[in-house]
């Protein structure tokens, strides 16, 4: 075969036309035919999607004290991809992060090198993941990052721990505010895919779609932790003292439904959910509900005063301690004969207020027990709330028309109990009870304000007035609760002792919830407190409201109202001035 | 041939010389001035992701130091120091506390004409 010049050169062309043809096919198949594969293929190698965490938001009291705070930790991982030496790197690191060097090179030899993201430890203290840091960079190792992450701290510990509620592992509220104000104190994580080189650096100029993240919003409660402090020290002193099986104590202001202390007991610290049981966690304020006792006569004596069907002088005959209704025997604790409506109340006579009912019908005592807020939720921002048992009248006994006035056969949260009292203190508006305040974004925006609800007026400011008389007459020498007496106030209040059910049926003999609710200074009421103590060991005859409960509110509100600044509106007894002289001199003597 | 194809032929074709010279120039600068601009682009990433990383580190410190701050500062810290140092504080008794009375009258808190002629001598 001659092959002159042209032919070769036209071969050459050929073969040319034929390689880069090869060529062009097999970029036309990476590039367009193949394209969505090996950019998956790229993306999986270089590209993640790295996520910018969101802040939980803050809890805090009234007055900005923190009560739920963000502590930043580190999750160590490894990524085996990056490690060349394991042994050499789990040495390096494994004291620092308490593990045996062993186990944790056996850990990132077994997982491979595949892996690349193996968790060796988290929440790891910053301090601690800067030494981690400098001892890989000394040590000229890889592998090892640091997943940024945060745990909840409760600074306070127990104090209030069953109000705020605690977060599980994923950072979400189980119970308190921290679960019914999730949506807001969670935030929302943000995002940004990057890609990386060989090394696993992110190469800043190839970074993809980013979308900030959103801290959460802050939460301010009404709770006003100088006055929580008072409240918890001195139910955990009535504790002490007479070790019931659980207790309750609820502030509010009563003419706006805030609640400015809560607590319960047991209790249990926030910063170690896992030690506690159940029982701990209750917050017994919104979740138990108990018979709530003399308490509850409020409800039937201002019910008939409101009806207009008798005048707080109008006489009842209290039958001297025995009287029959419908074939059984309805007691007073002491045998009374004739006593005002005003006085039914200041001795507090279950004869008396079991008169008034039958005077007053089914229908509106019935009326009146809901138009309190008894056998419904009161809608307050914590979780677990149960709306108490009021049965309809179709459902009662003969015999509660008799029991139900003087708080048997009817079943209310302690919650309930000092709203409903509140209302009586604040004129007759039954105001919606409220722990939240405001609402702000991590710039202090105000995101939403909670501001005081009024759900209805119960009775007229005329009835609740004549109401307060008589209640501040049970604190006085003719009532139940003289030991509820504050030195420089009057008080108004009502004493509750309440037979504790028997879970088989009826009632435990002996065995009682004591309690007094009331509000003070009683003409210009600044507060209104509940302690509640299920089942005290008091002694024999001694497990009343006004002896068990009554002098733990004397206690607690005279330093709520040292703390508040309330000026005295009574002259302080002479004894009160000795012992407040001692008090002085003692601390003078100290210091010398 | 002819003296003119001559020169046509053999001479140096200086303008084609200089716009294949500028044109390549020009290409030069622009993939140089492309890799530089790229070496630039990463510097300038590296620089960015840097101050990123130290601003999250002084994020995250400046939120564990607060956080140890309300700890610190919290009422069972503070009450635990206070009873540790036995300061031997206690709480004022009532009789102690005098209070000012109020006035009701409004006159107060106005602005009243005082006599200065004392000190005007």
């Amino acid at each position: 075969m001659n092959w002159n010049a042209q032919a070769r050169a036209v071969t050459v062309c050929f073969g040319l036309v034929g390689v880069f043809s090869v060529y062009s096919v097999r970029l036309i198949d990476l590039q367009i035919i193949e394209h969505e594969k090996f950019t998956a293929l790229a993306a999986e190698k270089h590209s993640h999607k790295q996520i910018i965490y969101a802040r939980r938001g803050i809890i805090r009291d009234a007055h900005d004290e923190a009560l739920a705070e963000n502590v930043p930790v580190k999750t160590v991982v490894a990524d085996a991809s990056h490690i060349r030496d394991p042994v050499a790197l789990a040495a390096a690191i494994a004291n620092q992060l308490e593990m045996d060097p062993r186990d944790l090179a056996d850990k990132l030899n077994r997982t491979g090198k595949g892996s690349k993201h193996i968790v060796l430890k988290s929440e790891v203290p910053e301090q601690k993941a800067e030494k981690i840091k400098e001892s890989l960079r000394a040590a000229n190792l890889r592998g090892i990052y640091f997943d940024q992450d945060f745990v909840r701290i409760y600074p306070n510990g127990q104090m209030l721990s069953q109000v705020i509620g605690f977060v599980d592992h994923e950072h979400k509220g189980t119970m308190g505010i921290e679960r019914t104000m999730q949506d807001f104190l969670q935030g929302v994580d943000g995002f940004r895919y990057i890609e990386t080189d060989r090394t696993g650096k992110e190469l800043v100029p190839y970074r993809g779609q980013e979308n900030a993240a959103k801290d959460g919003s802050n939460v301010k409660l009404t709770v006003d932790l100088g006055l929580q402090n008072i409240l918890e020290t001195e139910l955990d002193a009535a504790c002490a003292q007479f070790k019931p099986k659980n207790a309750t104590a609820i502030m509010m202001r009563p003419q706006t439904g805030e609640i400015l202390a809560m607590a319960s007991r047991p209790t249990f610290d926030p910063n170690k959910p896992g030690d506690a049981v159940p029982e701990q966690e209750k917050n017994r304020s919104v979740v138990d509900m108990v018979e709530p006792g003399s308490t509850f006569k409020i409800v039937t004596t201002s019910a008939v005063l409101e009806e207009k069907l008798v005048t707080p002088d109008t006489t009842v005959y209290c039958e001297n301690g025995h009287f029959q209704y419908a074939g059984r025997l309805l007691r007073d604790a002491h045998p009374m004969g004739v006593l005002t409506v005003h006085q039914v109340l200041m001795k507090s006579s279950n004869i008396g207020v079991a008169k008034l009912a039958l005077q007053l019908g089914e229908a509106r005592l019935y009326e009146y027990i809901r138009r309190y807020g008894f056998g419904q939720k009161t809608g307050i921002a914590l979780s677990g709330e149960i709306s108490g048992l009021v049965n309809p009248p179709h459902r009662w006994s003969k015999l509660d028309i008799t029991r139900i006035p003087m708080g048997q056969s009817v079943a209310v949260t302690p919650l309930q109990m000092v709203t409903a009292m509140s209302s009586i203190a604040n004129g007759g508006k039954l105001m919606k009870p409220m722990i939240v305040s405001e609402i702000t974004d991590e710039t202090g925006r105000k995101v939403a304000t909670f501001t005081p609800e009024m759900v209805r007026q119960v009775i007229s400011a005329g009835t609740a007035r004549k109401i307060t008389s008589a209640l501040k007459d049970v604190v006085s020498k003719q009532g139940t609760a003289l030991k509820a007496a504050v030195p420089g106030f009057r008080v108004a209040g009502k004493t509750g002792t309440a037979q504790k059910v028997d879970p088989r049926g009826g009632y435990l003999s002996g065995r009682y919830v004591t309690s007094f609710v009331g509000f003070m200074p009683a003409d210009d009421p600044r507060f209104t407190l509940l302690v509640l103590l299920d089942d005290p060991s008091a002694k024999q005859g001694e497990a009343f409201g006004g002896t068990v409960a009554g002098p733990i509110f004397s206690r607690m509100a005279e330093r709520m109202a040292r703390y508040l600044d309330l000026q005295p509106t009574e002259e302080i007894p002479p004894q009160r001035v000795a012992l407040g002289q001692k008090r002085v001199a003692l601390s003078r003597s100290s210091r010398d | 041939m002819t003296r003119n194809r001559r020169n046509i032929t053999h001479s140096i074709k200086v303008a084609s010389i200089f716009k294949v010279v500028v044109s390549t120039s020009i290409l030069a600068i622009a993939g140089l001035s492309y890799v530089y601009l790229k070496n630039q682009l990463h510097q300038y990433g590296e620089i960015q992701r840097r101050l990123e990383y130290e601003l999250t580190e002084i994020r995250t410190a400046n939120e564990a130091v607060r956080a140890q701050i309300t700890q610190l500062s919290s009422r069972g810290i503070l009450e635990k120091k206070l009873a540790k140092n036995s300061l031997g504080l206690l709480p004022i008794a009532s009789d102690q506390i005098v209070r000012l009375n109020q006035r009701h009258d409004g006159v107060g808190d106005e602005l009243r004409v005082v006599s200065n002629r004392g000190f005007n001598q």
